[in-house]
């Protein structure tokens, strides 16, 4: 019998059905008589291991066994005089090798390091209960793993974005992957007003090669680039970065960039933040389709990571347009700056 | 909550030396672990707080301690077979002696026929099926008892009816 049916028919036995599933089972009973041979044989089989524990009596040796216990003194129970002896002369030899005479007292021990023994305790607490079913099932240690990977990547909305600029191989690595990109970083000490302006001007100046053509800055990065002296001395925002201000702070993100590896070529563009996630660079998987970013999928990652946080610069870069990059899937890498970078 | 040991000796010690006897399938050992489950329902018995049916504690405990001595155990198990009954074969055997001696022999053999089908089981389909069957425990009292989702309950007691259903050939 297949496991459903089976499973339905002794559910039947046991009335665990719901009357529903009862009135469709016995009408289904009425029409097969093969299932219902079947019930005929589970039935008999129920009944005879019921059978089977009724005809059964404990052996009157039993309470002799046990009645140390109800008389409620547990000791003599059913240790051989041999393991008796045998067991006392074992613990003997263990206590002559650690607690021997020529090991020092606890007293001796404490009062070298001139400290008192503990009191002795005044209340001894009874056995705890064995666990049972009053731990909720979404408690249970058992299972945690298997939902966290049942449970489906969310897909992320599409944004609203500007254009795309194709450059030629990247071959300098910018920054490491335990540290923001240098250009991202604020308030560092070594930059100048001008290097620093500069940050804002373009990450791309860092990521493309010496080789390739320079890319026209998007208009973006230039009204970046002059709100920085427009708004803002850097000079004054450089004093005021401290070493505490880690570039991993929660910093809602202000602009960032994403870099999509197509063979030999990296496209890349800037964008403006519209989520809020954690500065910092992110590996991910892009689908491109129609010269626009449809889907994104979070790479590797730390295990205590939030799919979430993983999937936040997706919110960033999905619906970008990315004019020249072919319809497919590419390896890519979103770079969020912190809010005040280059502003 | 306080519950008296002597009233659940009584109540239990069948139904416990009956799980005991299914799962190590040795009348001595069966008392052995039988006393040894008790010794440990002693022990925490003044912790119980009513938190769990009395029943579901005691099989969980009965169970847990089963299951490990079987571990211990490994292979090395007696298994009941012909005239290894051991101390108390005749008398605590008690089958239909109200019934003519031709029913009585069917009995009888239905009674050792199901015994020897549920030896062959797996053990942790046997334990599902002897205490919902035999016990009579419900679904939830046997989840909570061999701390199991009560759909696998389900469905281990059903794979254990039909394998049952197939080793009889019934």
């Amino acid at each position: 019998m297949e496991d459903e049916r089976i499973e339905r028919l002794s559910r039947l036995i046991d009335g665990d059905l719901t009357p529903a599933e009862e009135r469709d089972s016995r009408a289904r009973l009425e029409s097969d008589p093969a299932l219902a041979a079947d019930l005929a044989a589970l039935t008999e089989i129920r009944q005879s291991l019921a059978a089977l524990a009724t005809s059964e009596r404990a052996p009157a040796v039993l309470d002799t066994l046990v009645e140390p216990l109800l008389r409620g003194r547990p000791e003599p129970i059913a240790i051989r005089p041999w393991v008796r002896w045998l067991a006392i002369a074992g613990l003997t030899v263990v206590f002559e090798i650690y607690f021997g005479h020529l090991a020092p007292g606890v007293e001796d021990k404490l009062a070298r390091q001139d400290l008192q023994p503990a009191a002795e305790p005044t209340q001894r607490f009874a056995l705890a209960p064995l666990p049972t079913s009053s731990v909720p099932p979404e408690k249970r240690l058992i299972g945690v793993s298997e939902r966290l990977l049942a449970s489906p990547i969310p897909d992320v909305e599409v944004g609203h974005p500007p254009a795309l600029e194709i450059l030629g191989p990247l071959e300098e690595e910018v920054g490491d992957e335990l540290s923001p990109p240098q250009d991202a970083v604020l308030g560092s000490r070594e930059k100048n007003k001008s290097e620093f302006a500069g940050v804002s001007a373009g990450r791309s100046d860092e990521s493309r090669t010496r080789d390739a053509p320079p890319a026209p800055r998007p208009a973006s990065e230039i009204t970046a680039t002059a709100k920085v002296g427009e708004d803002e001395d850097v000079s004054t925002r450089d004093a005021a970065s401290s070493d505490s201000r880690l570039w991993r702070d929660r910093t809602p993100a202000g602009r960032g960039q994403i870099f999509i590896f197509v063979e030999e070529e990296t496209a890349w563009r800037d964008f403006e933040a519209n989520a809020i996630c954690f500065p910092g660079r992110y590996a991910i998987r892009v689908k491109v389709g129609a010269g626009v970013v449809t889907k994104v999928w979070p790479v590797g990652g730390a295990t205590w990571n939030k799919t979430s946080w993983r999937l936040c610069p997706g919110k960033l870069v999905v619906g970008l347009t990315i004019d020249g990059v072919p319809d497919g899937e590419y390896s890519a890498e979103v770079v969020v700056e912190p809010r005040d970078a280059g502003r | 909550m306080s519950v008296d040991f002597n009233e659940v000796y009584e109540q239990f010690k069948l139904p416990v030396w009956r799980l005991a006897r299914r799962l190590t399938r040795s009348d001595e050992e069966a008392l052995d672990t039988t006393q040894e489950i008790f010794l440990r329902v002693w022990r925490g018995l003044p912790g119980f707080r009513g938190e769990a049916k009395l029943s579901t504690w005691v099989f969980q405990i009965a169970w847990n301690y089963l299951r490990a001595y079987r571990r211990r155990m490994g292979r090395n198990l007696q298994f009941i077979g012909e005239g290894n009954h051991g101390d108390c074969e005749p008398a605590m055997i008690v089958r239909d002696r109200q019934a003519d001696p031709e029913r009585r022999a069917a009995a009888v053999e239905m009674l050792d026929r199901v015994e020897d089908a549920l030896r062959e089981l797996p053990e942790h389909y046997r334990v599902v099926v002897w205490l919902r069957d035999g016990e009579e425990l419900s679904y939830r009292e046997i989840a909570d008892a061999l701390d199991l989702p009560i759909g696998t309950v389900r469905s281990r007691l059903a794979r254990a009816r039909d394998a049952l259903r197939r080793i009889m050939e019934i």
